[in-house]
Protein backbone atom coordinates (compact mmCIF):
# COMPACT_ATOMS: atom_id res chain seq x y z
CA UNK A 1 0.00 0.00 0.00
CA UNK A 2 1.22 3.31 -1.29
CA UNK A 3 1.93 5.75 1.83
CA UNK A 4 0.12 9.00 1.72
CA UNK A 5 3.56 10.22 1.94
CA UNK A 6 4.56 8.39 -1.35
CA UNK A 7 1.29 9.23 -3.45
CA UNK A 8 2.19 12.25 -6.42
CA UNK A 9 2.78 15.71 -4.85
CA UNK A 10 0.05 18.61 -6.14
CA UNK A 11 2.01 22.18 -6.80
CA UNK A 12 0.82 23.72 -4.12
CA UNK A 13 2.03 21.10 -1.57
CA UNK A 14 5.70 21.11 -3.17
CA UNK A 15 5.95 24.97 -2.74
CA UNK A 16 4.27 24.70 0.85
CA UNK A 17 7.32 22.52 1.50
CA UNK A 18 10.09 24.67 -0.25
CA UNK A 19 11.66 25.79 3.47
CA UNK A 20 11.92 22.16 4.63
CA UNK A 21 13.62 20.97 0.86
CA UNK A 22 15.97 23.80 1.23
CA UNK A 23 16.95 22.83 4.66
CA UNK A 24 16.73 19.12 4.54
CA UNK A 25 14.23 19.14 6.55
CA UNK A 26 12.12 16.10 4.71
CA UNK A 27 11.08 13.05 5.33
CA UNK A 28 12.88 11.09 2.52
CA UNK A 29 9.97 10.05 1.22
CA UNK A 30 8.75 13.47 0.85
CA UNK A 31 12.57 14.73 -0.11
CA UNK A 32 12.08 11.66 -3.18
CA UNK A 33 8.59 12.46 -4.14
CA UNK A 34 9.41 16.81 -4.33
CA UNK A 35 12.61 15.48 -6.59
CA UNK A 36 10.38 13.53 -8.87
CA UNK A 37 7.42 16.40 -8.94
CA UNK A 38 9.70 19.48 -9.55
CA UNK A 39 11.70 17.31 -12.36
CA UNK A 40 8.84 16.44 -13.96
CA UNK A 41 6.37 19.48 -13.31
CA UNK A 42 5.46 22.00 -16.40
CA UNK A 43 5.14 24.91 -13.75
CA UNK A 44 8.22 26.32 -13.11
CA UNK A 45 7.86 26.02 -9.32
CA UNK A 46 9.98 29.78 -9.13
CA UNK A 47 8.85 30.02 -5.34
CA UNK A 48 10.16 26.83 -4.67
CA UNK A 49 13.81 27.02 -6.52
CA UNK A 50 14.42 30.31 -5.03
CA UNK A 51 14.76 28.97 -1.47
CA UNK A 52 17.31 26.33 -2.63
CA UNK A 53 20.87 27.23 -1.50
CA UNK A 54 19.88 28.65 1.22
CA UNK A 55 21.52 26.51 3.57
CA UNK A 56 25.20 27.41 2.84
CA UNK A 57 24.00 30.98 4.08
CA UNK A 58 23.03 29.82 7.13
CA UNK A 59 26.65 28.05 7.82
CA UNK A 60 28.00 31.72 7.20
CA UNK A 61 26.59 32.93 10.52
CA UNK A 62 29.30 30.95 12.59
CA UNK A 63 32.65 31.92 13.51
CA UNK A 64 35.46 29.74 11.79
CA UNK A 65 37.41 27.73 14.18
CA UNK A 66 41.02 26.49 13.58
CA UNK A 67 41.19 22.76 13.63
CA UNK A 68 43.93 20.97 15.06
CA UNK A 69 46.85 21.01 13.17
CA UNK A 70 47.11 16.96 13.24
CA UNK A 71 43.29 16.72 11.55
CA UNK A 72 44.79 18.23 8.24
CA UNK A 73 47.44 14.98 8.53
CA UNK A 74 44.75 12.62 9.23
CA UNK A 75 42.87 13.69 6.12
CA UNK A 76 45.77 13.29 3.77
CA UNK A 77 46.70 10.72 5.00
CA UNK A 78 43.33 9.06 4.52
CA UNK A 79 43.29 10.94 0.81
CA UNK A 80 46.46 9.40 -0.06
CA UNK A 81 45.17 5.66 0.60
CA UNK A 82 41.47 6.53 -1.00
CA UNK A 83 40.89 6.15 -4.45
CA UNK A 84 38.92 8.42 -6.51
CA UNK A 85 35.52 6.86 -7.84
CA UNK A 86 35.81 8.08 -11.39
CA UNK A 87 39.88 6.99 -11.76
CA UNK A 88 40.08 3.49 -13.29
CA UNK A 89 41.90 1.24 -11.20
CA UNK A 90 45.59 1.98 -11.35
CA UNK A 91 45.17 5.83 -12.96
CA UNK A 92 47.74 7.52 -11.28
CA UNK A 93 46.35 9.91 -8.56
CA UNK A 94 48.68 13.15 -9.53
CA UNK A 95 50.33 15.40 -6.65
CA UNK A 96 52.05 18.60 -6.69
CA UNK A 97 55.03 16.74 -4.42
CA UNK A 98 56.75 14.98 -7.66
CA UNK A 99 57.99 12.22 -4.92
CA UNK A 100 54.52 11.46 -3.54
CA UNK A 101 52.61 10.53 -6.63
CA UNK A 102 51.85 7.10 -7.29
CA UNK A 103 49.26 4.23 -8.95
CA UNK A 104 46.72 2.64 -7.39
CA UNK A 105 48.14 -0.32 -8.89
CA UNK A 106 51.52 -0.13 -6.63
CA UNK A 107 49.35 0.06 -3.64
CA UNK A 108 50.45 -4.04 -3.58
CA UNK A 109 54.14 -3.23 -4.00
CA UNK A 110 56.42 -3.38 -1.17
CA UNK A 111 57.80 0.40 -2.01
CA UNK A 112 54.12 1.56 -1.41
CA UNK A 113 53.41 -0.52 1.74
CA UNK A 114 56.82 1.14 3.01
CA UNK A 115 55.81 4.73 1.93
CA UNK A 116 52.27 4.06 3.83
CA UNK A 117 53.92 2.62 6.55
CA UNK A 118 56.01 5.81 6.57
CA UNK A 119 53.41 8.36 6.12
CA UNK A 120 51.45 6.44 8.98
CA UNK A 121 54.29 7.40 11.24
CA UNK A 122 54.16 10.75 10.35
CA UNK A 123 50.44 10.46 11.16
CA UNK A 124 51.27 8.74 14.64
CA UNK A 125 53.53 11.48 15.29
CA UNK A 126 51.22 14.08 14.68
CA UNK A 127 48.14 12.61 16.22
CA UNK A 128 50.27 12.64 19.33
CA UNK A 129 48.40 15.35 20.32
CA UNK A 130 44.58 14.53 19.20
CA UNK A 131 45.27 11.47 21.06
CA UNK A 132 41.67 11.34 22.65
CA UNK A 133 40.77 9.22 25.45
CA UNK A 134 39.13 6.06 24.76
CA UNK A 135 35.98 6.32 26.37
CA UNK A 136 35.52 9.68 24.32
CA UNK A 137 36.69 8.50 21.27
CA UNK A 138 34.00 5.50 21.19
CA UNK A 139 31.64 7.45 22.77
CA UNK A 140 32.01 9.87 19.52
CA UNK A 141 31.09 6.66 16.87
CA UNK A 142 28.70 5.14 15.27
CA UNK A 143 26.07 3.42 18.14
CA UNK A 144 27.13 -0.05 17.11
CA UNK A 145 30.64 0.87 18.35
CA UNK A 146 29.87 3.01 21.46
CA UNK A 147 27.69 -0.04 22.69
CA UNK A 148 30.56 -2.09 23.38
CA UNK A 149 32.84 0.36 24.61
CA UNK A 150 31.90 -0.98 27.91
CA UNK A 151 33.49 -3.93 26.75
CA UNK A 152 37.38 -2.77 25.85
CA UNK A 153 37.25 0.62 28.60
CA UNK A 154 40.59 -0.91 30.15
CA UNK A 155 43.09 1.54 29.16
CA UNK A 156 43.78 0.27 25.86
CA UNK A 157 44.15 2.37 23.15
CA UNK A 158 42.04 2.18 19.97
CA UNK A 159 43.07 3.32 16.55
CA UNK A 160 40.69 4.57 13.84
CA UNK A 161 40.01 2.68 10.87
CA UNK A 162 38.62 4.33 7.86
CA UNK A 163 38.15 3.63 4.27
CA UNK A 164 35.51 2.72 1.81
CA UNK A 165 33.99 -0.53 3.02
CA UNK A 166 33.11 0.91 6.43
CA UNK A 167 34.51 2.44 9.85
CA UNK A 168 35.88 0.99 12.97
CA UNK A 169 38.69 0.60 15.27
CA UNK A 170 41.56 -1.73 15.94
CA UNK A 171 42.31 -2.19 20.24
CA UNK A 172 45.14 -3.48 22.02
CA UNK A 173 43.71 -6.09 24.24
CA UNK A 174 44.61 -6.31 27.65
CA UNK A 175 46.67 -9.29 27.17
CA UNK A 176 48.12 -10.82 24.14
CA UNK A 177 46.27 -9.58 20.82
CA UNK A 178 44.13 -7.05 19.71
CA UNK A 179 40.74 -6.24 18.71
CA UNK A 180 39.34 -4.86 15.03
CA UNK A 181 35.56 -3.78 15.63
CA UNK A 182 34.14 -2.48 11.92
CA UNK A 183 30.35 -1.44 11.64
CA UNK A 184 28.79 -1.12 8.25
CA UNK A 185 31.25 -3.38 6.14
CA UNK A 186 30.02 -3.43 2.52
CA UNK A 187 29.07 -6.86 1.23
CA UNK A 188 31.33 -8.19 -1.26
CA UNK A 189 31.06 -10.38 -4.30
CA UNK A 190 30.91 -13.79 -3.68
CA UNK A 191 33.89 -15.66 -2.95
CA UNK A 192 35.64 -12.56 -1.79
CA UNK A 193 36.94 -12.18 1.71
CA UNK A 194 38.55 -9.49 3.17
CA UNK A 195 42.15 -9.31 4.64
CA UNK A 196 43.40 -7.37 7.34
CA UNK A 197 46.86 -6.54 7.71
CA UNK A 198 49.59 -5.09 10.09
CA UNK A 199 52.57 -3.20 8.93
CA UNK A 200 55.59 -2.46 10.53
CA UNK A 201 57.64 1.05 9.68
CA UNK A 202 59.36 -0.49 7.19
CA UNK A 203 56.19 -1.27 5.38
CA UNK A 204 56.30 -5.04 5.46
CA UNK A 205 52.70 -6.50 5.79
CA UNK A 206 51.36 -9.51 7.99
CA UNK A 207 47.94 -10.76 7.58
CA UNK A 208 46.90 -10.96 10.35
CA UNK A 209 42.85 -12.30 9.80
CA UNK A 210 39.71 -12.38 7.32
CA UNK A 211 36.56 -11.64 7.53
CA UNK A 212 34.83 -13.77 5.15
CA UNK A 213 30.96 -12.85 5.34
CA UNK A 214 29.88 -9.46 5.76
CA UNK A 215 27.26 -7.94 8.30
CA UNK A 216 25.94 -4.46 8.08
CA UNK A 217 25.95 -4.38 12.02
CA UNK A 218 29.41 -4.54 14.16
CA UNK A 219 31.63 -7.35 13.27
CA UNK A 220 34.72 -7.87 15.87
CA UNK A 221 37.54 -9.92 15.00
CA UNK A 222 39.92 -11.27 17.48
CA UNK A 223 43.56 -11.26 16.38
CA UNK A 224 46.30 -13.35 17.40
CA UNK A 225 48.77 -10.05 16.84
CA UNK A 226 49.76 -7.45 19.62
CA UNK A 227 49.47 -3.82 17.76
CA UNK A 228 52.94 -3.06 19.20
CA UNK A 229 55.70 -2.35 16.98
CA UNK A 230 53.19 -1.74 13.99
CA UNK A 231 52.54 1.49 12.24
CA UNK A 232 49.40 0.50 10.04
CA UNK A 233 46.12 -1.57 9.90
CA UNK A 234 44.85 -2.18 6.75
CA UNK A 235 42.20 -4.17 4.85
CA UNK A 236 41.99 -5.45 1.39
CA UNK A 237 39.57 -7.53 -0.44
CA UNK A 238 40.51 -10.70 -1.90
CA UNK A 239 39.50 -13.49 -4.09
CA UNK A 240 41.16 -15.82 -0.95
CA UNK A 241 43.51 -15.58 1.75
CA UNK A 242 47.20 -14.38 0.73
CA UNK A 243 50.56 -13.73 2.28
CA UNK A 244 50.80 -10.56 0.69
CA UNK A 245 47.97 -7.93 -0.77
CA UNK A 246 46.62 -7.73 -3.90
CA UNK A 247 44.31 -5.13 -3.96
CA UNK A 248 43.39 -1.71 -3.19
CA UNK A 249 43.05 -1.00 0.52
CA UNK A 250 39.55 -0.27 1.70
CA UNK A 251 39.99 0.75 4.80
CA UNK A 252 43.37 1.80 6.72
CA UNK A 253 43.98 3.25 9.88
CA UNK A 254 47.47 4.77 11.58
CA UNK A 255 48.37 3.23 14.40
CA UNK A 256 49.49 5.17 18.01
CA UNK A 257 52.14 3.24 19.46
CA UNK B 1 35.42 40.10 5.44
CA UNK B 2 33.81 39.13 2.17
CA UNK B 3 34.60 35.96 0.14
CA UNK B 4 35.08 38.06 -2.95
CA UNK B 5 36.44 35.75 -5.92
CA UNK B 6 36.34 32.25 -3.51
CA UNK B 7 33.75 30.28 -6.23
CA UNK B 8 36.16 30.85 -9.15
CA UNK B 9 39.49 29.86 -7.36
CA UNK B 10 37.19 27.24 -6.24
CA UNK B 11 35.98 25.84 -9.61
CA UNK B 12 39.56 25.41 -10.53
CA UNK B 13 40.58 23.69 -6.87
CA UNK B 14 37.41 21.14 -7.84
CA UNK B 15 39.29 20.84 -11.63
CA UNK B 16 42.29 19.97 -10.00
CA UNK B 17 40.79 17.66 -7.48
CA UNK B 18 38.93 15.82 -10.12
CA UNK B 19 42.30 15.10 -11.84
CA UNK B 20 43.29 13.42 -8.72
CA UNK B 21 45.69 16.44 -7.21
CA UNK B 22 45.92 15.37 -3.44
CA UNK B 23 47.91 19.07 -3.11
CA UNK B 24 44.38 20.68 -4.38
CA UNK B 25 42.67 18.83 -1.72
CA UNK B 26 44.79 20.89 1.19
CA UNK B 27 44.21 23.77 -0.71
CA UNK B 28 40.49 22.84 -0.41
CA UNK B 29 40.76 21.95 3.31
CA UNK B 30 42.81 24.89 4.18
CA UNK B 31 40.14 27.25 2.72
CA UNK B 32 37.11 25.75 4.39
CA UNK B 33 37.88 23.12 7.38
CA UNK B 34 37.55 26.21 9.96
CA UNK B 35 34.16 26.90 8.39
CA UNK B 36 33.47 22.60 8.24
CA UNK B 37 34.44 22.34 11.88
CA UNK B 38 32.60 25.54 13.03
CA UNK B 39 29.26 23.63 11.17
CA UNK B 40 30.15 20.59 12.23
CA UNK B 41 30.95 21.71 15.89
CA UNK B 42 27.35 23.61 15.93
CA UNK B 43 25.49 20.00 15.10
CA UNK B 44 27.47 17.99 17.10
CA UNK B 45 28.50 19.57 19.77
CA UNK B 46 31.40 17.62 20.74
CA UNK B 47 34.77 18.53 19.20
CA UNK B 48 36.33 14.80 18.62
CA UNK B 49 32.67 14.11 16.92
CA UNK B 50 33.17 17.40 14.92
CA UNK B 51 36.58 16.90 13.69
CA UNK B 52 35.69 13.22 12.64
CA UNK B 53 32.53 14.09 10.54
CA UNK B 54 35.58 17.17 9.02
CA UNK B 55 37.74 14.29 8.36
CA UNK B 56 34.88 11.77 6.13
CA UNK B 57 33.57 15.17 4.40
CA UNK B 58 37.19 15.44 3.05
CA UNK B 59 37.44 11.99 2.46
CA UNK B 60 34.30 11.95 0.65
CA UNK B 61 35.29 15.14 -1.49
CA UNK B 62 38.31 13.45 -2.51
CA UNK B 63 36.62 10.47 -3.87
CA UNK B 64 33.23 11.48 -4.43
CA UNK B 65 34.30 14.90 -6.51
CA UNK B 66 32.87 13.34 -9.75
CA UNK B 67 29.21 14.13 -8.33
CA UNK B 68 30.34 17.84 -8.10
CA UNK B 69 28.43 19.76 -10.55
CA UNK B 70 29.11 23.42 -10.89
CA UNK B 71 25.83 24.41 -12.38
CA UNK B 72 24.32 22.88 -9.46
CA UNK B 73 26.01 25.06 -6.83
CA UNK B 74 29.26 26.18 -5.07
CA UNK B 75 32.01 23.85 -4.23
CA UNK B 76 31.66 25.60 -0.68
CA UNK B 77 28.08 24.93 -0.99
CA UNK B 78 28.59 21.29 -1.82
CA UNK B 79 31.06 20.42 0.72
CA UNK B 80 29.14 22.32 3.79
CA UNK B 81 26.27 20.18 2.63
CA UNK B 82 28.36 17.18 2.88
CA UNK B 83 29.73 18.20 6.14
CA UNK B 84 25.90 19.06 7.51
CA UNK B 85 24.66 15.86 6.37
CA UNK B 86 27.55 13.63 7.98
CA UNK B 87 27.12 15.38 10.94
CA UNK B 88 23.18 15.22 11.65
CA UNK B 89 24.15 11.36 10.94
CA UNK B 90 26.55 11.41 13.75
CA UNK B 91 23.41 12.90 15.93
CA UNK B 92 21.06 10.31 14.64
CA UNK B 93 23.08 7.99 15.57
CA UNK B 94 22.82 6.47 11.58
CA UNK B 95 25.98 4.43 10.24
CA UNK B 96 28.05 6.86 8.44
CA UNK B 97 28.16 6.55 4.47
CA UNK B 98 31.02 7.70 2.39
CA UNK B 99 29.02 8.11 -0.08
CA UNK B 100 27.39 11.32 -0.92
CA UNK B 101 25.76 11.49 -3.98
CA UNK B 102 22.79 9.72 -5.20
CA UNK B 103 21.15 8.57 -2.08
CA UNK B 104 20.58 12.08 -0.67
CA UNK B 105 17.72 13.41 -2.01
CA UNK B 106 17.41 16.79 0.29
CA UNK B 107 21.17 17.49 -1.17
CA UNK B 108 20.60 17.22 -4.76
CA UNK B 109 17.52 19.58 -4.22
CA UNK B 110 19.85 21.77 -1.77
CA UNK B 111 22.48 21.95 -4.49
CA UNK B 112 20.85 23.89 -7.11
CA UNK B 113 22.01 27.26 -8.31
CA UNK B 114 20.68 30.94 -6.92
CA UNK B 115 21.92 33.69 -7.79
CA UNK B 116 20.78 35.18 -4.60
CA UNK B 117 22.41 32.99 -2.37
CA UNK B 118 25.60 32.68 -3.85
CA UNK B 119 25.65 36.62 -4.33
CA UNK B 120 25.08 36.52 -0.42
CA UNK B 121 27.90 33.82 0.20
CA UNK B 122 29.67 36.25 -1.68
CA UNK B 123 29.87 38.80 0.07
CA UNK B 124 28.09 39.03 3.41
CA UNK B 125 29.96 38.40 6.67
CA UNK B 126 28.94 36.43 9.79
CA UNK B 127 28.19 39.04 11.76
CA UNK B 128 26.06 40.43 8.73
CA UNK B 129 23.89 37.09 8.29
CA UNK B 130 23.43 36.92 12.25
CA UNK B 131 21.91 40.05 12.02
CA UNK B 132 19.61 39.40 9.32
CA UNK B 133 18.44 36.23 11.46
CA UNK B 134 17.81 38.15 14.35
CA UNK B 135 15.65 39.98 12.65
CA UNK B 136 13.13 37.08 11.90
CA UNK B 137 10.49 36.20 13.86
CA UNK B 138 11.47 34.60 16.93
CA UNK B 139 9.39 31.28 16.06
CA UNK B 140 10.59 31.05 12.29
CA UNK B 141 14.48 31.37 13.54
CA UNK B 142 13.68 28.52 15.78
CA UNK B 143 12.11 26.51 13.42
CA UNK B 144 15.50 27.34 10.78
CA UNK B 145 17.64 26.53 13.38
CA UNK B 146 15.87 23.12 14.51
CA UNK B 147 15.96 21.91 10.59
CA UNK B 148 19.67 23.46 9.90
CA UNK B 149 21.56 22.72 12.72
CA UNK B 150 19.94 20.50 15.11
CA UNK B 151 18.97 18.03 11.71
CA UNK B 152 14.78 17.90 12.11
CA UNK B 153 12.34 17.44 9.84
CA UNK B 154 9.39 20.00 9.65
CA UNK B 155 7.44 17.07 10.95
CA UNK B 156 9.46 16.90 13.84
CA UNK B 157 9.58 20.28 14.64
CA UNK B 158 6.06 20.23 14.66
CA UNK B 159 5.83 18.06 17.80
CA UNK B 160 8.71 19.63 19.59
CA UNK B 161 7.08 22.97 18.87
CA UNK B 162 3.55 21.95 19.56
CA UNK B 163 2.49 23.64 16.23
CA UNK B 164 0.56 21.96 12.77
CA UNK B 165 3.04 20.29 10.47
CA UNK B 166 1.80 23.21 8.30
CA UNK B 167 2.72 25.69 10.48
CA UNK B 168 6.01 24.18 10.83
CA UNK B 169 6.57 23.96 7.34
CA UNK B 170 5.40 27.28 6.52
CA UNK B 171 7.64 28.71 9.04
CA UNK B 172 10.75 27.60 7.07
CA UNK B 173 9.27 28.51 4.35
CA UNK B 174 8.40 32.28 5.50
CA UNK B 175 11.50 32.44 7.53
CA UNK B 176 13.51 31.86 4.36
CA UNK B 177 11.95 33.59 1.84
CA UNK B 178 12.17 36.68 4.64
CA UNK B 179 16.31 36.22 4.49
CA UNK B 180 16.50 35.84 1.05
CA UNK B 181 15.24 39.41 0.96
CA UNK B 182 16.91 40.77 3.32
CA UNK B 183 20.08 39.43 1.88
CA UNK B 184 19.26 39.89 -1.87
CA UNK B 185 21.20 42.55 -3.47
CA UNK B 186 19.42 45.75 -5.08
CA UNK B 187 20.01 45.98 -8.65
CA UNK B 188 20.93 49.62 -8.40
CA UNK B 189 23.83 48.38 -6.02
CA UNK B 190 25.18 45.20 -8.01
CA UNK B 191 28.43 45.73 -10.17
CA UNK B 192 27.51 47.03 -13.68
CA UNK B 193 30.21 46.65 -16.39
CA UNK B 194 31.11 49.90 -17.42
CA UNK B 195 32.44 50.24 -21.06
CA UNK B 196 35.76 52.42 -21.43
CA UNK B 197 35.28 56.25 -21.83
CA UNK B 198 31.83 56.09 -20.08
CA UNK B 199 30.51 56.83 -16.56
CA UNK B 200 28.73 54.49 -14.57
CA UNK B 201 25.11 55.39 -16.31
CA UNK B 202 26.50 54.70 -20.14
CA UNK B 203 27.14 58.55 -20.72
CA UNK B 204 30.08 59.49 -22.80
CA UNK B 205 31.91 62.22 -20.33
Amino acid sequence: MTSPRQEALECAQVDELAGAAALGALDPDEARAITQHVATCDQPHAAFRELLGSDAVLALELDPMTPDPALRERVMASVAVTPQNHAALGSPARDSSPSVGRSWLDWSSVGLWRGLAGAAAAVVIALGGWNIGLRQQLAIQDAALSAIADVVIGGQPAHSVTGLAGSGYVIDSDGPGSTFLVAGLQELPSGDIYELWLLDAAGTPLAVGTIEVADPGLVVVALEQDLSGFALFAVTVEAERVDAPTGDPVMVGAIRN
Amino acid sequence: MTNSGAPIDDTLLAERIRAGDREALGELYDRYASLALALALRVVTDRFTAEDVVHDAFVAIWQQIDRFDRSRGSLRGWLLTVVRNRAIDRVRGTRPTIEVGTADEQALLRTSPNPTWELAIARISASEVRVVLATLPAEQREAIELAYFGGRTYREIARLTGVPVGTASGRLRLGLAKLRDALRVPVEAQPVAVPVGRDAEGREP
